[in-house]
């Protein structure tokens, strides 16, 4: 077998194959083939969980590099902010997995580290988004103008100080979304489920290699 | 005493990374890089759970068939080899053909069969003039609206499919508009969270 | 004209601190002085509440919570409502995770729903999987034989030691009455829809942050029987099955928010009629 075949027909062959027999698993209903198909999509669970290990690898290569490069510069914050990164990073796993995920510990160092960091990442975007509806979102053309005033409205729509005293905001804003916007998103929805359909039969009859890498054979 | 130390480490940790909203200090950073570690170190002890689990519980019970997904997890680490990078490529067929298999028999029936069979509005409800009327308008927002997307039109030169795929766009920006208010209701709540915190739980005021 | 026009570029150009700042202290200030309006109720949390309201003592509640913390000030308090809700007809509940922070939530949730006082005990009456790695193909694994996938729950119990999941043999889809979905994550809910709803037919609900409700409506009511719009549902929610808690609260504060964006979306708007706009 060529070097071709083993690096990149026989995964090409196998995308195939598997995708085959996961679609047919959806439409018949026959106990092995779908036997068959569940330890397939079983698999995949277990082979996923290790892809998602490639962050915690990729983290440790960058910083790593970052700090041999900022402590020959000097840099000597930057290397103390990789040096955070990494020394959280490991105590975590640490913790996480030789004393338990359900442990008390790992639990107190979720609670007091992850969620308040996680939810104010989130949450701080509000300024930005704020910041867009002052001085970007403006009554420009008359597609501009419909979304100021839907927006306007919904917004109003969406908070129960308005909707007590006048209750017809409720009305509009049920009606905008059974009517104008289910149809509209339905047209979107409807477009991304066909091409989604052409990109996957376009990947399994390998038109569409991009997941294989860039790196040459 | 571990709750008071906990407490105070989570409104400090607010406070840092809500200064990013600002501009990037040594402050949002230092916030910004810890957490960078504690969510990814998260995920891969979560990612570990669902490997023990999944695979080396049954090996240890037996089933010595889930030994395959586990050789291919590893092997998909072969991505870091320049040489090897090849090996990587066989789990990740492997998962993107299962990926693409499971999506696009749901695709069908969810995205597009079922999407259309409840298309067919009653355009004359009896008895009720509004359903009629609404029932109308969405038929005419929806064709008009998947009438923007065919990038051809404006070569037919027709003055319906113009005006059509006009009227598309507008239906559209107004769905947008009613996405960007609840965008806007979504970030509120989620800083209200953290507002709640800091002023009943950290600063007990409430 | 010149008038109008410092006046615009005025509105048009108030500084940021001011801004931000007025929606802090707007925010803090409401939530020691709540404003208490009614909440009205919309005809999506009604669909929602009457899709739990039909179960049946000892039907079993299929739950992926895929939400981060990141959406949590909204998320639990609607979880904890419908929990709430589901445990006062006697449904069964089995929870799993699709997001890697979700199963680090679930104690806290627990702790505000309190199943115990209403005589729920763990491995019999709900139990908790922890995180499932692999996305729609293990909602399929799920739905096909939870037992050929999961082998011990999230306190790294056996399975085969929870009567609960002994009664979720394959094909499990058949042992769930309905299915419910804690998610900011759009393939997430859409992975749901295809695996449970178009394929199975289960019944299905969602609770999902308020800007990904207008993409999921096209699925109402062919594939999903009701979505929950993030906090102001999760308002709705309690307001509808008499459990107040939190989500009420947030209602307010989301309330002042909103009130200061908008008037600066306003302000900003007129502006730019009476400089730019006005010159056109």
């Amino acid at each position: 077998m060529s070097q071709r075949t083993i690096r990149r027909q026989i995964p090409l062959a196998l995308t195939f194959i598997v995708g085959i027999i996961i679609t047919a698993n959806w439409f018949i209903d026959l106990t092995p083939l779908n036997d068959l198909g569940n330890t397939i999509t079983n698999f995949n669970t277990v082979m996923v969980a290790f892809m998602m290990g490639f962050a915690g690898v990729n983290i440790l290569m960058i910083h790593t590099r970052r700090i041999q490069k900022n402590m020959s510069q000097g840099n000597m914050i930057d290397v103390f902010y990789s040096v955070l990164l990494l020394g959280s990073l490991i105590i975590w796993i640490a913790v996480g997995i030789f004393m338990g995920r359900s442990s008390d510990t790992y639990q107190w160092m979720y609670t007091n580290f992850n969620l308040p960091l996680s939810s104010t990442a989130y949450a701080a975007t509000l300024f930005y988004l704020a910041s867009a509806t002052y001085r970007v979102i403006r009554a420009r053309s008359t597609e501009t103008t419909i979304l100021v005033v839907v927006s306007i409205v919904v917004i109003m729509g969406n908070m129960p100080m308005f909707v007590t005293y006048i209750p017809a905001l409720m009305t509009v804003k049920n009606w905008l979304a059974d009517v104008v916007v289910t149809a509209a998103y339905r047209a979107i929805t409807i477009g991304v489920g066909l091409g989604g359909i052409l990109m996957g039969v376009r990947t399994l009859l390998a038109m569409e290699t991009g997941f294989l890498g860039a790196t040459e054979d | 005493m571990a709750d008071v130390i906990g407490l105070w480490i989570s409104a400090i940790l607010t406070i840092m990374i809500t200064t990013l909203a600002w501009k990037d200090t040594p402050v949002s950073k230092t916030a910004e890089h810890i957490y960078l570690g504690v969510i990814t170190a998260n995920s891969i002890v979560m990612a570990w759970g669902s490997i023990d689990s999944s695979a080396i519980q049954k090996i240890m019970s037996g089933q010595i068939l889930y030994i395959i997904p586990v050789i291919l997890g590893i092997m998909a680490y072969a991505r870091y080899s320049k040489e090897n990078f090849w090996i990587y490529r066989y789990p990740i067929a492997l998962v993107v053909g299962i990926g693409v298999g499971t999506a696009m028999s749901g695709l069908v029936g969810g995205s597009v069969i079922d999407q259309i069979k409840s298309s067919f509005w009653s355009l004359n409800v009896p008895g009720d003039i509004g359903a009629s009327l609404n029932n109308l308008i969405m038929v005419v927002t929806l064709v008009s609206a998947m009438m923007y997307f065919i990038f051809t039109i404006k070569a037919t030169r027709s003055p319906i499919a113009i005006k059509l795929s006009t009227f598309g766009r507008y239906a559209m920006m107004a769905a947008f508009g009613y996405s960007f208010a609840n965008t806007i209701a979504t970030r509120i709540n989620q800083y209200a969270g953290r507002i709640a915190f800091l002023m009943l739980e950290w600063l007990q005021l409430g | 004209m010149g008038e109008n026009g410092g006046i615009g570029k005025t509105l048009a150009n108030l500084p940021t601190w001011l801004y931000f700042g007025l929606i802090i202290i707007a925010m803090a200030y409401i939530t020691l002085y709540p404003l208490g309006f009614p909440i009205p109720i919309s005809d999506q949390t009604r669909y929602v509440y009457a899709a739990v309201d039909v179960l049946e003592t000892g039907d079993i509640f299929f739950v992926n919570m895929g939400y981060e913390s990141g959406t949590i000030a909204f998320m639990e308090p609607g979880m904890v409502a419908v929990f709430r809700h589901a445990i006062s007809k006697g449904v069964k509940l089995v929870i799993m995770s699709t997001a890697v922070e979700s199963p680090m939530l679930v104690g806290r949730l627990m702790d505000k729903v309190k199943p115990e006082a209403s005589g729920y005990v763990y491995g019999e009456d709900w139990v908790h999987l922890g995180f499932i790695a692999g996305g729609e193909p293990s909602y399929a694994s799920l739905m096909g034989d939870i037992n050929g996938l999961v082998t011990e729950d999230y306190q790294q119990t056996p399975t085969s030691d929870l009567p609960l999941m002994a009664e979720l043999g394959a094909p499990t889809h058949e042992k769930i009455a309905l299915v419910g979905i804690w998610t900011a994550g759009g393939d997430v809910i859409e992975g749901w829809i295809r695996q449970a709803a178009v394929q199975y037919d289960l019944p299905l609900i969602t609770e999902v942050n308020e800007m990904m409700v207008p993409t999921l409506l096209p699925y109402y009511p062919i594939n999903l029987d009701g979505i929950l719009n993030g906090g102001i549902g999760a308002a709705e929610y309690e307001n509808l099955s008499g459990f107040a808690g939190e989500a009420i609260k947030l209602s307010d504060m989301m309330t002042m928010g909103g009130l200061v964006v908008l008037i600066f979306l306003i302000l900003g708007n007129i502006g730019f009629l009476m400089t730019k706009g006005g010159k056109k």
